[in-house]
C-alpha cells in the first residue's frame, strides 16, 4: 500500500498500516489516563489532523471501543462479573477482600437473597470467601453468597447476619466499658462470650451455631428473654422455639475458612446440597443414589473438580445438562 | 432378520437425513449461498450433510448436553460452513464442521450466560425503566462482544482496562490498586486497546 498524501482523498475501504493504528493506540491510552492535559488533547487532535488516515485510523479506533461505552456501568459491572471476579478463592482471603466486590448469584431463585448481598456493608459472591477486621480488632470470615451488616454503637457490637454463613473471632473490647458482641438472625441473637464461633443461615430459616472456642449465649422468644448456653465443641440449630438438636462438633466445620470442605460419612445428598453454597446454578442428586455415603477433604477452589472425583469415587454418573445445571444419577 | 432390520434403518436415516437437508436446503441462506458458490456444489454440499450431519449432532449433544440445542447447533454450523464459501477436503470434512461448531458451542454458551447475568444485573438496579424487549435484546448482544473482546485481552490488562472504564480509576490509582508502576499501566491499556481494535477488525475463523 502506498501512502496517501496529506490532503487527498483516502480509500474508504483501504487497509490503514498497523503503525498508525498503534499511534492512534497509543494517544488513546493518553486520553483515557485521567491525568491528561489539555495540550495532551490538542496534541491528539493536531496529530488527527496531519493525515487521513490518521483520522481513519482513529475513528475505526473510537468504533472498537464504543461498545464499552454503550452499556450503562452499572449493568456491565454485574452482567460481566466473570472478568471482574479475582482469580482464586483462597487469594481472596489472604489478602483480605477482593479487588472489586464481586456482587451477584446468577440465578433467578435466589434473586431476593441476591439483592439482600449486593445491598449489605459486607457480601461475597457464590464461590468467594472473604475476611474482614472490624473497628475494634474483631476479624468475621464471611463464606459463599453472604451478606453481613455492621452496626457498632457506643452501647454494643452488633452483626447482623442477612444471608449465608460467617466465622466470628471476637476481640476483647478497648471501649472504657466493654461492649457486648452481639449476632443477630432472624430466629434469635448470639451474644459472644470471649470466642471463636459460626453462624449460618439455612435454607429452612433456620440458624446453625457452632462454637470452637469460649462460649455463646443464643437469645430467643419474644423479648429475647429465654436464653440458652452453648459451650466450646457444641453446636446447636436455632429456630424462633430456641436452641435445639444440640451436638457435638470440632473444628472440621470452619475449614471452609481455609477453602476445604472436610466431611465425615456424609450422605451424597447432603454433600451435594452443601457443594451446591459454593457453584451457581443448581446440582441434582437422584434419589436411586442419596444414601450413598462419603468421606474426604475437598478443596473449594474447583467445585467441578470435586464434582469428577464423585464418579471415581462412587457408582455414579455425574451429567453437566448444562454448566449451571449438573445431576448426580446412578452409573 | 438383523441384516434387514440394519438395512431398513440405514434407509430410514438416509431418508430422513434427505429431508433435512432439504429443509436446510429450502432456507434462505442456503439458497443464496448455493447458487453463488462454484467451490460448494450442491450434491458436495448433500455429501457432507448425508455423512456426517449425524455424527457431528451427537458430537454436539455429548457437549451441550441437550438434544435442541444440538439440532439447532447442527443447522447452524452448516449454515456457516456454506457461508463460508470453503469446502473442505473430503477427508478433512469432520474436522472443518467441529472446527465451525466448536465457535457456535462458545458463542452459545457466552450467551446463556450473558443473558442470565444481564437479568440478574437487572433485578439487582431497580431503579430504572424496565427495558423493551428490543433494548434488552441489543444489550445482550453488546455485552457479548464487550465479554468476547475481554476474553482477547491479557489478564493484567483486562483488569487495568476494567479498572479504568467501568471504576473508572485513573492510571497512579490503578497503579496503586496492583501495585505496579504506571508505565506498566500504560503497557496494559495499550494491549487492551489493541485487543479491542483487532477483536473489531480482524477477520474470524470460519465467519
Amino acid at each position: 500500500m502506498s501512502p496517501t498524501e496529506p490532503g487527498t482523498i483516502a480509500e474508504p475501504h483501504g487497509e490503514i498500516s498497523q503503525a498508525i493504528v498503534d499511534q492512534a493506540s497509543e494517544w488513546l491510552v493518553k486520553l483515557w489516563s485521567g491525568v491528561a492535559t489539555a495540550a495532551d488533547h490538542d496534541a491528539c487532535l493536531r496529530w488527527r489532523d496531519a493525515h487521513a488516515d490518521h483520522e481513519r485510523a482513529w475513528q475505526r479506533l473510537e468504533g472498537a471501543v464504543e461498545k464499552f461505552h454503550s452499556v450503562p456501568r452499572d449493568i456491565s459491572k454485574v452482567a460481566l462479573e466473570k472478568h471482574l471476579k479475582a482469580p482464586s478463592r483462597r487469594r481472596v482471603l489472604k489478602t483480605f477482600g477482593a479487588l472489586l466486590a464481586g456482587s451477584t448469584a446468577i440465578y433467578a431463585g435466589r434473586r431476593t437473597e441476591v439483592w439482600q448481598r449486593y445491598a449489605a456493608d459486607f457480601h461475597t459472591a457464590i464461590g468467594e470467601t472473604r475476611a474482614v477486621l472490624l473497628a475494634d480488632s474483631s476479624r468475621i470470615v464471611l463464606n459463599t453468597a453472604t451478606a453481613i451488616d455492621v452496626r457498632f454503637d457506643a452501647r454494643e457490637r452488633r452483626v447482623e447476619l442477612r444471608a449465608g454463613e460467617i466465622l466470628v473471632e471476637t476481640a476483647h473490647d478497648a471501649a472504657e466499658r466493654a461492649r457486648p458482641f452481639i449476632v443477630t438472625t432472624p430466629v434469635g441473637n448470639i451474644r459472644a462470650l470471649g470466642t471463636r464461633f459460626t453462624v449460618r443461615q439455612t435454607d429452612e430459616g433456620l440458624s446453625k451455631v457452632a462454637v470452637f472456642e469460649g462460649a455463646v449465649a443464643v437469645e430467643h422468644g419474644e423479648s429475647g428473654t429465654a436464653v440458652t448456653r452453648i459451650e466450646a465443641g457444641r453446636q446447636a440449630i436455632l429456630s424462633r422455639r430456641g436452641a435445639t438438636d444440640v451436638a457435638a462438633t470440632d473444628e472440621s466445620a470452619s475449614a471452609w475458612t481455609s477453602g476445604s470442605l472436610i466431611v465425615e460419612r456424609m450422605r451424597l445428598d447432603a454433600f451435594l446440597q452443601e457443594l451446591n453454597r459454593y457453584r451457581a446454578g443448581v446440582v441434582r442428586c437422584d434419589p436411586s443414589v442419596a444414601h450413598l455415603v462419603l468421606t474426604g477433604v475437598y478443596s473449594l477452589d474447583d467445585t467441578d473438580r470435586i464434582l469428577r472425583s464423585l464418579a471415581k469415587a462412587l457408582p455414579v454418573t455425574v451429567d453437566y445438562r448444562t454448566r449451571y445445571w449438573v445431576v448426580v444419577t446412578a452409573r | 432378520m438383523e441384516e434387514r432390520l440394519q438395512s431398513d434403518r440405514r434407509y430410514a436415516e438416509r431418508h430422513l437425513s434427505r429431508l433435512r437437508f432439504d429443509a436446510l436446503a429450502a432456507s434462505p441462506v442456503f439458497k443464496n449461498a448455493s447458487m453463488a458458490i462454484s467451490g460448494l456444489p450442491r450434491e458436495a454440499l448433500h455429501t457432507l450433510y448425508s455423512d456426517h450431519h449425524l455424527w457431528l449432532q451427537s458430537w454436539l449433544r455429548r457437549r451441550l448436553g441437550c438434544a435442541f440445542d444440538a439440532a439447532d447447533l447442527t443447522h447452524d454450523t452448516y449454515a456457516r460452513l456454506i457461508r463460508s464459501n470453503r469446502a473442505p477436503n473430503p477427508d478433512e470434512s469432520r474436522s472443518w464442521l467441529v472446527r465451525i461448531a466448536k465457535g457456535l458451542v462458545i458463542d452459545l454458551l457466552r450467551r446463556r450466560r450473558l443473558e442470565i447475568s444481564y437479568r440478574a444485573a437487572l433485578a439487582l438496579l431497580p431503579e430504572r425503566e424496565e427495558p423493551s424487549a428490543e433494548e434488552r435484546e441489543i444489550t445482550i448482544e453488546m455485552l457479548i462482544d464487550i465479554d468476547a473482546t475481554l476474553d482477547r485481552m491479557p489478564a493484567k490488562a483486562r483488569q487495568a482496562f476494567l479498572l479504568n472504564r467501568l471504576e473508572r480509576l485513573t492510571y497512579p490509582q490503578i497503579a496503586e490498586r496492583l501495585n505496579v508502576s504506571v508505565a506498566s499501566v500504560q503497557k496494559y491499556m495499550l494491549a487492551a486497546i489493541k485487543a479491542c481494535y483487532s477483536a473489531a477488525y480482524s477477520e474470524h475463523v470460519a465467519n
